[in-house]
């Protein structure tokens, strides 16, 4: 075999250097979080037994309601897209679809009031309902039912775009096929479209079943309760108002290990795509009838009612003269602007770190001698899809309690918090585009001499805009709206957005939360809007 | 003269070669030989990509084996990918002239006439993918004049092209080659190709 240009083999060893020191540093702050908490709590067994029968009530309540949550998101995605696979051309279609995709940018807490705004004690819905029957007949206004609701709002979409991308592709051939040989719907479903959907639902159960398993923002807003909980707010109690941290940690490694159960099983099933491209129009040649005219219609009018009516009734109710006094207070410019600026450098900072990994995982992957390198670097982003925000958040109080004020430095912390959490999403959007666009221009760009940050100005970052302007886009709106580390660090100098939100909603009246919820609904799509098409201007620039 | 003395390379699927060549300036060797034989490797080891595992390359009596690629005098234009997709076609030639992209009036001139020289001076402003296979190859070769290397490596040249642009694309590159006295060297399975080109050929054998 000829080798490489020993030349061009050097010319990437401080990258991969770096980038591998990069990933050790990575790693090195998840085994410090593992240790902490074993010392901390989990390996004394006298503790897990005196916490054993909590632990199992918390291990219960989360597993119900992720199994009924990912059951009903996945039934109700599949019925929307079977719907709207057979109604390409009616109004409003394409709008329906991406509110699948503001469900990944809009803020938990937004949603968890916008959902009350509907079937909360003085929602609309219930209100209607107890005027027509006389007395309250619907499920509690907090609860296991809410909790279930909030999170087919924000999965079932989700499940609808990747099912509808899914029947999409099935060949334009076998449709003409179909209609010649005369198939009914019902055929047609046998044939054809259950074989094409069948294959999704164990990866999206189980992924559904992670997300609502390791809720907490939801679960914490609208559960009601200790009686419908999750690991998460077990954890977040335990810290925040019990200071028992040997509970906490012991709760943090189960809600580990549970998480890597569920990753684990994933890997090994076929991985989902959560940014599918749908195609706008596609013919699917039929004989269409009245009564599927009608089904049709009233499952695409439940999706409107499910996914759009929250947010439209919190706007409608929203009382501007009693709750647009929150603009006038500091304390809300204080936490716009910290949510802001957290927003904003959690996204470039995560952006940034997933292309330097992934440019080091490249050049390794050339020198196919030192593959342990390249999975190390892997495994340093993948390894924090495992670690819950939370979790993150208790270890690092307990870990360097002792050495910081823990309060005055919750900035970093909670900065830290959400870098972590947007890893994994900033990779896989940029690692794959990164990879075939720097493998096309490779053998150009040595041949001309363009390297370095040149390479990256010309090169990289406009062949990859698109991409960018995704990742930047939403983990700055997912850093934004984000209300999880926040809850342990906040305090009165520190607030986000969504902490005063979720202190709002539970303390005074609703007036001051609706605005709250507006001003971030507006933010969160100003973050991700204005990214997206920031990038899309720079790529067309160049 | 671009000389090659004794450069041994193979190994893998490849059978081993020792070859020996010269090309001066104004003429075109053509490699040719069935396919997996080790052509484009050969063009690689040409151009700095690979390494030859001994032997000699020399330009102008000066040993260049041990260059990277963007220090040897050659342009390649490759069987594809030859340009940044997602720039213009002025920009992809501004980045050859100067890997900063930041050129001179004079250079910015030298673009326009090389374009204006290969009849493809309305096509500066067009992305690369928008153009079709022959003025894509044109475009490549505008920025190898434009880089004014002496020497420039065409892989497959006209494999992506229909058989009635073949021809002019051929006569072009003979053009140039005499025009420019350049030294040219042309992958190619076609044997009728080195009889478009007047090429000397070098065929390589298992």
């Amino acid at each position: 075999m000829i080798s490489p240009h020993p030349n061009l083999s050097r010319q990437y060893l401080p990258l991969i250097m770096s980038g591998v020191i990069l990933a050790m540093v990575l790693l090195g702050c998840v085994m410090g979080i593992i240790l902490t908490l074993l010392f901390t709590g989990g390996i004394d067994v006298l503790s897990l037994w005196a916490t054993s029968d909590r632990i199992l009530a918390t291990l219960k309540s989360a597993g119900i309601q992720a199994s009924l949550s990912a059951f009903l998101s996945v039934i109700i995605g599949f019925v929307g897209a079977y719907a709207l696979y057979y109604r390409p051309h009616w109004p409003g279609q394409k709008l329906l679809l991406q509110l699948g995709f503001i469900a990944m940018i809009l803020p938990t807490t937004v949603a968890a009031l916008a959902l009350t705004s509907l079937w909360g004690r003085t929602g609309i819905f219930r209100q209607s309902l107890e005027h027509l029957f006389g007395q309250d007949i619907l499920f509690d206004a907090y609860g296991l039912e809410m909790v279930i609701l909030a999170h087919i709002f924000f999965n079932a979409p989700l499940v609808m775009r990747v099912a509808l991308s899914c029947l999409q592709a099935i060949p334009q051939n076998q449709l003409k096929l179909a209609s010649q040989l005369g198939f009914s719907r019902m055929v047609r479903f046998q044939v054809m479209e259950a074989p094409a959907l069948l294959p999704l639902i164990p990866s999206l159960l189980g992924l559904i079943f992670l997300l609502c398993f390791s809720s907490f923002s939801l679960v914490l807003m609208l559960g009601g309760g200790p009686s419908v909980t999750t690991l998460e707010v077990a954890i977040y109690t335990s810290v925040r108002f019990e200071f028992d941290l040997p509970t906490a940690a012991i709760l943090s490694v189960i809600q580990l290990i549970c998480s890597a159960a569920v990753i684990l099983v994933l890997s090994v099933m076929t991985s989902v795509n959560w940014t599918t491209h749908i195609r706008p129009t596609h013919q699917i040649i039929w004989t269409d009838n009245r009564l599927a005219q009608l089904l049709d219609g009233g499952v695409i009018l439940a999706l409107w009612v499910m996914f759009a009516a929250p947010v439209m009734m919190l706007v409608i109710r929203s009382d501007l003269a009693a709750g647009l006094g929150i603009i006038y207070s500091p304390d809300f410019w204080d936490a716009a602007f910290s949510s802001l600026y957290l927003g904003l450098s959690a996204s470039i900072i995560s952006v940034c770190l997933s292309l330097w990994l992934a440019a080091a995982r490249y050049r390794l992957a050339q020198r196919r001698h030192i593959s342990v390198f390249r999975h190390l670097i892997s495994l340093s982003v993948s390894v924090y899809l495992v670690v819950p925000s939370i979790v993150l958040g208790t270890a690092s109080f307990i870990w360097l309690r002792g050495w910081i004020d823990i309060f005055s430095s919750a900035f970093w912390l909670v900065l830290a918090a959400n870098v972590a959490m947007g890893l994994p999403f900033a990779s896989r959007i940029l690692a794959g585009r990164y990879e075939t666009l720097t493998a096309r221009t490779d053998r150009l760009c040595q041949m001309l001499n363009i390297s370095g940050l040149r390479r990256l100005w010309h090169v990289t970052l406009p062949g990859m805009h698109i991409e960018l302007g995704l990742a930047l886009g939403l983990t700055a709106a997912l850093s934004f709206g984000d209300l999880g580390v926040i809850t342990l660090f906040g305090s009165d100098s520190f607030r986000t957005l969504p902490l005063m939100l979720y202190q709002y909603s539970a303390r005074y009246g609703a007036a001051e939360a609706d605005i709250l919820a507006l001003v971030m609904l507006a933010m969160a799509l100003l973050l991700y809007g204005g990214f997206t098409i920031l990038c899309r201007q720079l790529g067309r620039r160049s | 003269m671009l000389e090659a003395r004794q450069l041994a390379f193979g190994g893998g699927d490849m059978p081993d070669h020792l070859i020996d060549f010269t090309v001066s300036p104004g003429n075109i060797l053509m490699i040719t030989g069935p396919s997996g034989i080790g052509k484009t490797s050969l063009l690689n080891i040409i151009s700095g990509f690979m390494m030859p595992h001994s032997g000699g390359l020399l330009w102008q009596g000066d040993d260049i084996l041990d260059k990277a690629p963007w220090q040897r005098p050659l342009s390649f234009l490759f069987q594809q990918d030859n340009f940044f997709d997602h720039l213009s076609c002025r920009k992809n030639l501004a980045l050859g002239i100067r890997p900063s992209g930041r050129l001179s009036a004079d250079e910015q001139e030298l673009i326009d006439t090389t374009l204006t020289r290969l009849n493809i001076a309305g096509l500066a402003d067009r992305l690369p993918a928008t153009l079709s296979g022959g003025q894509q190859q044109r475009m490549a070769l505008a920025r190898a004049l434009c880089r004014n290397d002496p020497i420039i490596l065409l892989d497959e040249p006209f494999s992506a092209l229909d058989a009635d642009v073949r021809d002019e694309a051929a006569s072009l590159i003979r053009q140039l080659t005499t025009d420019d006295s350049l030294c040219v060297i042309v992958v190619s399975h076609d044997p009728d190709d080195a009889r478009r080109l007047d090429a000397e050929i070098l065929s390589l054998a298992g």
